[in-house]
């Protein structure tokens, strides 16, 4: 029997979910009740059982793609006797049906309720033309939350420059490959104990506690997810650098458990490979402030009275006001300066 | 695992149980497919997990005793006797279903199977609950309700409200916690600093007792205590069912936030397979016998409800208060 898998009704307010990969390769068994493909609602990611057993024939829709409700996403085949007298409508052409083409079009919803109206609409409003781009749940969701943080923290920006020659010296020593991100990480975390205040958020009527881990922004496949860096004052540099090489390659290899939001403090958010200078961030709620890091580069620099040159990286606070005021911020600032001055072989 | 004392019970009871408790597990894992395959209109919640709480329970009833249920009601309609039929047809929308293809999967039941339809709003069963039992109690009958909800509701006004008058009125209800230990996706020690729900009953000078929720046994019996007890004008009794989903809070909710060591320490206290590991050696065949039974039920159930007919446009002005529209 040919068995045509459509995808489930699993989205909570949309009428659309994005497929994210297949569990199963065309040509392989499929057991009956097995994890067939992984799915991104509007909430969560899931993943889809199969509702046959047979052999993966075919799939109609690829990783990445949007999928509506009842759209045939895939074809399983098995040694099952096709039913006798199946109803007209349900027989499938299935001479006409090419391999991976583009998506079946299913038969309309019956009409008449409000949510088939509604998705009918939906269904026939022009296709992507350029002129319009459609967001995936978790590219809104960001959006949300960006527009969220600059909306309403108010945020303040502070800006200085460290001395780097001492982490690129470190760097250069270490056995492994250090990712600069760590160097920041662990000075921010060797600096928080004297800035308690820095780990609390603005909370209605109070301040509250956030969790002690440091965050790493990575931008993967155009999506900002932020690396948590659990207890980073006791971690030693390679430790740091290795969890967040680590905690990027799960999420990049697609791992939903890496890709959930964890509870952090403070987020190290890095533009220097991309040569900026120096640049301003906005916050990431629930967190208190963000570490904007520029390019690591040779500067002219006066020091005790002489023209010199230095590498040196410029650096910005950017932090809630209603948590913290500029003075401690700036201090806070000054003294992750001296915590980064401080590495040195 | 196995579990104890079995062998006190005659063979004919325990495989009684299994069978009802198998059914529920046939009946929603055979919905989650239809659903998945858009056979099924609307979201589901299911209850595979938690069959030995509504067995066990409605096992220890009477015909003419009441329940009422939830939002999660498939297990409980079948634990009183509502057929399969009957609820597959209702399930798709049918206008020959138990409620007229009009309640749907969350407000299921059949009221001459002493089931009201399941009242899907959290918590809102419980004062109805105490209503049907001033009733009972008012007409002098024997009957007794017993109540389900989840650990969600316990923080629920009518939660207070209804326990309090039950309370105050000494009526017949048994108070059914199933703490699966989730409000939807909420762990109940998020919301509340009791370490039991059946703690709680003290602060309404009602007994409380907290019961493995997976023994369909201990259910049986701890509820059979609980309806002598309301019959006896010593109600009402608060039970605490401690038992785990193994789905997801509805079909939408891929429960990533159960903790995996967590599960498996509830899979591997599943209620059908104690069950059966502690029937096998003895009734073993017995047992394969009424899986394959349960099996024709189900699909015959499903054939029945595919072939009867939808409800008309006229059927909207039927069961409503008025048949005019006025315009």
């Amino acid at each position: 029997m040919r068995v045509e898998i459509t995808m489930p009704d699993l989205a909570t307010t949309e009428s659309e979910v994005t497929l994210l990969r297949w569990l199963i390769e065309i040509g392989q068994p499929v057991q009956l009740g097995e994890p067939l493909v992984e799915i991104e609602t509007d909430k969560a990611t899931m993943d889809v059982e199969a509702v046959a057993a047979g052999t993966l024939q075919a799939i109609h829709v690829q990783a990445g793609d949007r999928v509506a409700v009842g759209q045939v996403i895939a074809v399983i085949v098995n040694d099952v006797p096709e039913p006798v007298a199946a109803a007209p409508a349900a027989a499938t052409p299935q001479a006409a049906a090419p391999v991976a083409s583009a998506p079946v079009p299913t038969a309309p919803p019956k009409a008449g309720s409000f949510f088939a109206r509604n998705k009918a609409a939906r269904e026939q409003s022009p296709p992507a033309d350029g002129a319009s781009i459609s967001l995936s749940g978790i590219q809104r969701d960001i959006a949300r939350r960006l527009q969220e943080s600059k909306q309403t923290i108010p945020h303040f920006y502070l800006t200085t420059s460290a001395n780097a020659a001492g982490m690129a010296a470190v760097r250069a020593a270490a056995p492994g490959k250090l990712v600069w991100d760590a160097f920041f990480v662990q000075a921010v975390a060797r600096a928080l104990p004297d800035f308690e205040r820095l780990r609390y958020r603005f909370d209605g009527d109070k301040l509250t506690r956030n969790p002690d881990a440091i965050g790493v922004a990575v931008d993967i496949d155009d999506l900002l997810y932020v690396v948590p860096v659990e207890n980073p004052a006791a971690l030693t540099l390679a430790a740091i650098s290795e969890r967040i090489t680590q905690r990027a390659e799960a999420i990049r290899s697609g791992d939903p458990a890496a890709r959930k939001l964890a509870g952090t403090c403070i987020t190290i958010t890095n533009l220097g490979m991309e040569n900026i200078e120096m640049f301003q961030a906005i916050i990431n709620p629930t967190e208190v402030a963000v570490l904007a890091i520029g390019k690591i580069a040779p500067a002219a620099v006066v020091a005790n009275g002489q023209v010199v040159v230095q590498d040196r990286v410029t650096i910005s606070l950017s932090a809630d006001h209603r948590v913290v005021n500029g003075r401690y911020g700036a201090r806070f600032l000054s003294r992750v300066v001296e915590e980064l001055e401080a590495f040195g072989p | 695992m196995t579990i104890q004392n079995a062998s006190q019970y005659p063979p004919d009871l325990l495989l009684n149980l299994y069978e009802r408790m198998q059914l529920i597990r046939q009946f929603e894992e055979r919905v989650k497919r239809l659903f998945l395959e858009g056979k099924m209109p609307g979201t589901i919640h299911q209850s595979q997990g938690q069959e030995a709480s509504a067995v066990g329970v409605c096992a220890a009833l009477n015909a003419d005793d009441l329940i009422t249920s939830t939002h999660r009601p498939h297990g409980h309609a079948l634990a009183k006797g509502v057929t399969p039929e009957a609820m597959m047809i209702e399930l798709f929308g049918k206008g020959t279903g138990c409620c007229k293809g009009k309640g749907g999967s969350m407000h299921i039941g059949d009221i001459d199977k002493g089931m009201v339809p399941a009242i899907a709003i959290v918590g809102g069963g419980i004062p109805l609950a105490a209503g049907m039992a001033l009733a009972i109690k008012m007409q002098g009958e024997s009957r007794v309700v017993a109540c389900f909800f989840g650990d969600g509701a316990t923080n629920e006004g009518a939660f207070h409200e209804g326990l309090n008058l039950a309370a105050i009125w000494s009526l017949p209800v048994i108070f059914v916690c199933e703490n699966n230990f989730y409000g939807a996706s909420t762990a109940i020690a998020k919301v509340s600093r009791v370490a039991h729900v059946a703690d709680r009953a003290s602060a309404y000078g009602i007994r409380g007792e907290t019961v493995d929720g997976n023994d369909v046994l201990a259910v049986y019996e701890a509820t059979r205590r609980a309806a002598d007890e309301c019959r006896r004008g010593e109600g009402p009794v608060l039970l605490e069912l401690l038992t785990y989903r193994r789905t997801g809070h509805s079909r939408r909710d891929p429960a990533h936030y159960q903790p995996k060591d967590e599960q498996e320490r509830w899979f591997a206290r599943d209620p059908i397979t104690l069950l059966r590991n502690t029937l096998v050696d003895e009734l073993g065949d017995r047992l394969d016998a009424i899986d394959t039974r349960i099996d024709a039920t189900i699909e015959s159930a499903i054939e029945i409800a595919r072939a009867e007919p939808e409800p008309t446009v006229a059927d909207l002005t039927t069961d409503v208060y008025t048949t005019e529209i006025t315009r």
